[in-house]
């Protein structure tokens, strides 16, 4: 048994083999289905350390199948993937927890949790994926088992949500495809390498080469919700919160801006992307969304849809490292991959557990609900705080990266006040939502109080979760000079990205 | 055992606020400040403490400044704390205003022994933050207003600060410790931003607009703290970031020097025209940070004689801190019970004290100071005088509002504060004969005297001429036109008041109703499922942002 070829392998199929396991459960075998989730997710929580360890120490682990002469499909795991694959990885057990309790009792438990599985084992897919065309058909195959989580309640607005969704995100998985297919027609299959692939082309193909950029950027930028690409996200949040928590902060929107990453860094080469003049395009872009997304949030009073447009915004800081010429954007956008992450996810744990135990889903019912959860609204707080970048909290490691990197690379003019606006907007849509858990006092009744105050102020499964990734959150940023923090990781895939 | 003393300086306190939850936590708050008092009391100046994994690498250490901070600090949390325990009693937001308390010491005594750029910001944002919940704390409309408005200059200012180290980081190299920021000056953007954004913190005239209402609706141990050893952060945040010593800074000394004296000439004379002793404190503050602020000018200005000046800077620094603080909390005992003899003594020392009066270590301090400026400085030197004086008439006043005042009472006076104060008032008593010598305290007589004179001449005069006409002024000669006259200044007063009221009312209306308008019209675009107006919406954001972007990126070029 050739561990380099069939680790990776088991790493996609140890979620998804309990997944389809999943769908043919009865909906009463409570226990079985558990056990399927939680023995898939350690599993691989496992095979991920023993990747880690194999990826830091130079070793290589590629599974190839051809499907066709010049047509492979691909998994490799270098260190951008292995930072991807162990974020999803962590996330996706803390929201297995997360699910288990939040959906006790809901419809649908079986085909909920074997979508569920499906969507993270895609999400490793494309983590994982070595080449181009492996990343398209795991991307494609993220969008189509991540429709019935977002339709999954069947409401009028669930599926009018899903459907919204479903547009948006195959009418981008077309551009993507369009573009894959017409680089393979030019540079046969393109690889990921670190420090890109294309920068050999002759000159003449350079206008063919910016057309496929945009047009993979816009494919990309459906699911990394680029404005005015990000229609579908606000509507995606009919989904339960565990999907929302799920799609927001690992799965969908993160699987954009990992492509993003990876086109601008493994197929086509900073260096190169630079010289070609799209590099700045890239950034402008994703200035405006970030500024669009936080205007957008002040005006929200669903909980929901202010995290989401929160969303927006955050992301595109991924985007903006990447644009960022230099080891230390670099750094900032990679890292701002993780920590983004922990922080969203805990936000919508959080707005979960308001909903599922109070009936609270818009800000002006949430008066007073720091007495009433104060560890939830605890971790909401932390969370929110690195949002907007106060230290120690992870967000502030990012902004710091991202603010030196533009100064590194002279841009800082323009990068800098979308920094400081970002986060004016970020403390503005936030911290009066801080001010109303913790300082006013709550109103006569909760709307619907599903799960009375006991010994602890919700179900168990719902309150660690956002505990966990709290505190993760904040480790993530304190222990930022520590090794085996995000930061050091992200470090390591600058310095192998510029050849340092 | 000097490592653990400097972690504890800031670790005991936040370790404390998770505990503050527990039945006695209102007196296990006290031992908070301890570890700082220790420290500066037995870590020997120059040790460090190093850790590189935590945040992006963390340099603790204790110098000169940093002790005397640390005392001072040390000593008015800890005065405060025993006050606040005594004091707040309903139960859940005692809790709420405890952990916020802790919070923001942990913040104030963090940034004193920080020695690397980065940790400073985090100890500078965590009191910063922390502080709202110690204005936001009585429950009123008043006190939600006067926090907002805190809050948003502080984030303002921390947001400045944050650009400021980053280009500073960028300008070493990514270093951050002040041993080597300090190596060579900054670029003059950054030496502005750091101006403004710890001068929002020390309350630089035109920067200070958050100050008058935070201080008069907080608690006063709140209230003590934050204008004793909060404000001067500002301070510390410009000895640490401006390096003296540099030819290049000269101009910028300059320009202290014009916003330190413009600070002192403004709350001299805004505190003269308040009606309640916490604005006027407030104001007085500000006139003080001024003194501050030009001793930080001539510091860059004349950097020759940077190391005394800054010396006698830190010193009058202390001095304030310990003797505002137990204004405030003295100015909180007689909001409570009333005017009781001790607390009036006490009080009446504390006014002489700040004013600069003879054997007060106002006296020591002023002395220290104008000891300490060069040759060049003599108008400075005058005007430093002139401060003392309108100091004075300033507490003057500030007696005779407290005595208007004393006959309110709310609660009784809970004995552990009032001790717990007048232990400070007897401390400030004592130290500056511990250190000074013997003409340092003979300083300031006329001044102070002069001052004391003209409150005394006002007193008489407005007791004896009275207000409104009696059958007595009628008749002679010298009451109608003295009436008269008065009548017309208060008459003229109270006109500009009207004015000046009417016209920020209308400007705070038209405001209010703009904002709500542009509010509703973008709330009505966002919500709106029409898919033709998202669109729009959409992309008029992204033409006007994008449009203002290029500008900004062309204009770089």
């Amino acid at each position: 048994m050739n561990w380099d070829t069939w680790l990776l392998v088991l790493v996609v199929a140890s979620s998804l083999l309990p997944g389809l396991v999943i769908f043919f459960l009865r909906e009463d075998s409570h226990r079985l289905r558990t056990l399927l989730n939680l023995a898939g997710a350690i599993f691989k929580l496992v095979l991920v350390g023993i990747l880690i360890w194999g990826v830091f120490h130079e070793h290589v682990y590629e599974t190839r199948w051809t499907l066709a002469p010049g047509l492979d499909l691909v998994l490799h795991a270098d260190t951008l993937s292995v930072l991807f694959v162990t974020l999803s990885t962590v996330l996706w057990l803390v929201t297995t927890v997360y699910a288990i309790g939040y959906l006790e009792n809901a419809a649908h438990r079986s085909r909920f949790f074997g979508f569920f599985s499906l969507c993270v084992s895609a999400t490793v897919g494309l983590a994982l994926a070595g080449n181009l065309f492996t990343f398209v058909i795991f991307f494609e195959l993220l969008t189509l088992v991540t429709y019935p989580l977002v339709a999954h309640r069947g409401t009028p607005e669930a599926v009018r949500g899903a459907r919204i969704y479903l547009t948006y995100t195959l009418g981008g998985g077309m551009l993507l495809l369009i573009g894959t297919v017409w680089l393979y027609v030019l540079a046969g299959p393109t690889a990921f390498v670190e420090g890109g692939v294309l920068s050999s082309l002759p000159a003449e193909y350079h206008p063919q080469l910016k057309m496929i950029f945009v047009l993979l950027i816009i494919g990309l930028g459906v699911k990394a919700a680029l404005v005015p690409l990000h229609g579908w996200l606000p509507h995606a949040m009919v989904a339960p919160a565990p999907v929302s928590a799920l799609l927001h902060a690992v799965a969908v929107v993160k699987a954009g801006a990992f492509g993003i990453v990876r086109v601008v860094y493994d197929v086509y080469g900073v260096n190169f992307t630079d010289q070609l003049g799209l590099l700045t395009g890239l950034g402008i872009a994703a200035a405006i969304t970030i500024v669009y997304g936080s205007v957008m949030a002040l005006f929200q009073d669903n909980l929901k849809k202010r995290l989401a447009y929160s969303t927006v915004s955050q992301v595109s800081y991924i985007a903006l490292g990447t644009a960022i010429l230099g080891p230390i954007g670099t750094i900032g956008g990679i890292v701002h991959l993780v920590h983004q992450g922990i922080m969203k996810i805990t936000l919508f744990f959080a707005a979960g557990n308001y909903a599922e135990t109070l009936g609270i889903h818009k800000v002006s019912e949430m008066n007073g609900v720091g007495r009433r959860m104060p560890a939830t609204t605890l971790a909401f707080s932390i969370a929110a705080l690195g949002m907007i970048g106060v230290p120690p909290v992870a967000g502030f490691v990012s902004k710091w990266y991202l603010g030196l990197g533009a100064l590194e690379a002279g841009m800082a003019a323009w990068v800098m006040p979308v920094l400081i606006i970002s986060s004016v907007l970020n403390a503005a849509y936030f911290l009066p939502v801080l001010y109303r858990a913790w300082f006013r006092d709550p109103g006569p009744a909760w709307p619907a109080e599903h799960i009375p105050a006991a010994r602890l102020e919700t179900s168990a499964a719902l309150l660690w979760p956002p505990v966990v990734t709290a505190i993760l959150a904040l480790a993530a940023g304190l222990f930022a000079s520590a090794p085996y923090s995000p930061l050091e990781w992200a470090t390591l895939i600058a310095e192998r990205e510029y050849g340092l | 055992m000097n490592t653990f003393i400097l972690l504890l300086v800031w670790l005991l306190p936040l370790a404390l606020a998770l505990l503050a939850g527990q039945r006695y936590a209102g007196w296990i708050t006290v031992i908070a400040p301890l570890p700082a008092l220790l420290a500066a009391a037995v870590v020997p100046v120059g040790s460090s403490v190093s850790l590189p994994w935590l945040l992006l690498g963390v340099e603790l250490g204790l110098d000169n400044t940093g002790r005397v901070f640390l005392l001072f600090s040390g000593l008015l949390w800890l005065v405060a704390s025993l006050y606040a325990a005594g004091s707040l009693a309903n139960e859940h937001k005692a809790m709420r205003f405890r952990i916020f308390f802790l919070l923001a010491m942990a913040g104030n005594l963090g940034l004193i022994v920080a020695q690397d750029s980065v940790s400073f910001y985090l100890g500078f944002t965590l009191m910063g933050l922390a502080v709202y919940g110690l204005i936001a704390h009585p429950a009123s409309q008043h006190a939600r207003r006067a926090a907002r408005r805190y809050l948003a200059w502080t984030i303002a200012g921390e947001m400045l600060l944050f650009v400021a180290i980053v280009m500073l980081a960028m300008q070493h190299g990514g270093a951050l410790a002040f041993t080597v920021l300090q190596s060579s000056p900054p670029a003059g953007f950054v030496v502005l931003l750091l101006i403004i954004g710890f001068g929002i913190k020390l309350a630089l005239p035109g920067l200070h607009l958050w100050l008058p209402q935070a201080y008069a609706v907080a608690p006063a141990p709140a209230v003590a703290v934050m204008s004793g050893a909060m404000i001067k952060a500002g301070l510390l945040g410009w000895l640490r970031f401006l390096p003296p010593g540099d030819a290049a800074l000269v101009s910028w000394g300059q320009a202290l020097l014009v916003a330190g004296v413009t600070g002192i000439c403004f709350g001299a004379i805004a505190g003269l025209l308040q009606r309640r002793p916490r604005l006027l404190l407030g104001y007085s503050s500000i006139s003080k940070m001024g003194v501050l602020t030009s001793g930080m000018g001539a510091a860059l200005a004349w950097p020759d004689a940077a190391s005394v000046i800054i010396g006698a800077v830190v010193i009058y620094a202390a001095h304030h801190a310990l003797v505002k603080g137990a204004l405030f909390l003295g100015l909180g005992l007689v909001e409570r019970d009333g005017l009781h003899p001790w607390v009036l003594a006490g009080l009446v020392f504390l006014a002489l004290a700040l004013a600069g009066a003879p054997l007060t270590s106002g006296a020591f301090a002023k002395s220290e100071l104008t000891a300490s400026l060069p040759q060049g400085a003599q108008n400075l030197l005058f005007i430093l005088a002139t401060s003392a004086f309108a100091t004075t008439l300033l507490m003057a006043r500030f007696l005779f509002l407290v005595w208007k005042q004393r006959g309110s009472k709310t609660s009784p006076l809970p004995t552990e504060s009032l001790i717990a104060w007048l232990m400070l008032v007897a401390i400030i008593a004592i130290f500056p004969f511990a250190i000074a010598e013997a003409d340092q305290l003979m300083a300031n007589m006329v001044p102070v005297f002069l001052g004391v004179l003209l409150s005394a001449l006002v007193l008489l005069a407005a007791r004896r001429l009275p207000m409104r006409a009696t059958s007595r002024t009628h008749g002679s000669a010298t009451g109608r036109p003295v009436l008269r006259c008065r009548h017309t200044i208060r008459d003229l007063a109270r006109r500009g008041e009207l004015a000046f009221v009417t016209v920020r009312a209308t400007f705070n209306s038209w405001y209010e109703r703009t904002q709500q308008a542009v509010a509703q019209r973008l709330i009505q675009l966002s919500r709106s499922s029409d898919v033709g107006t998202r669109w729009q919406l959409a992309g008029s954001l992204w033409l006007g942002i994008g449009g203002l972007l290029l500008t900004v990126f062309i204009l770089s070029i």
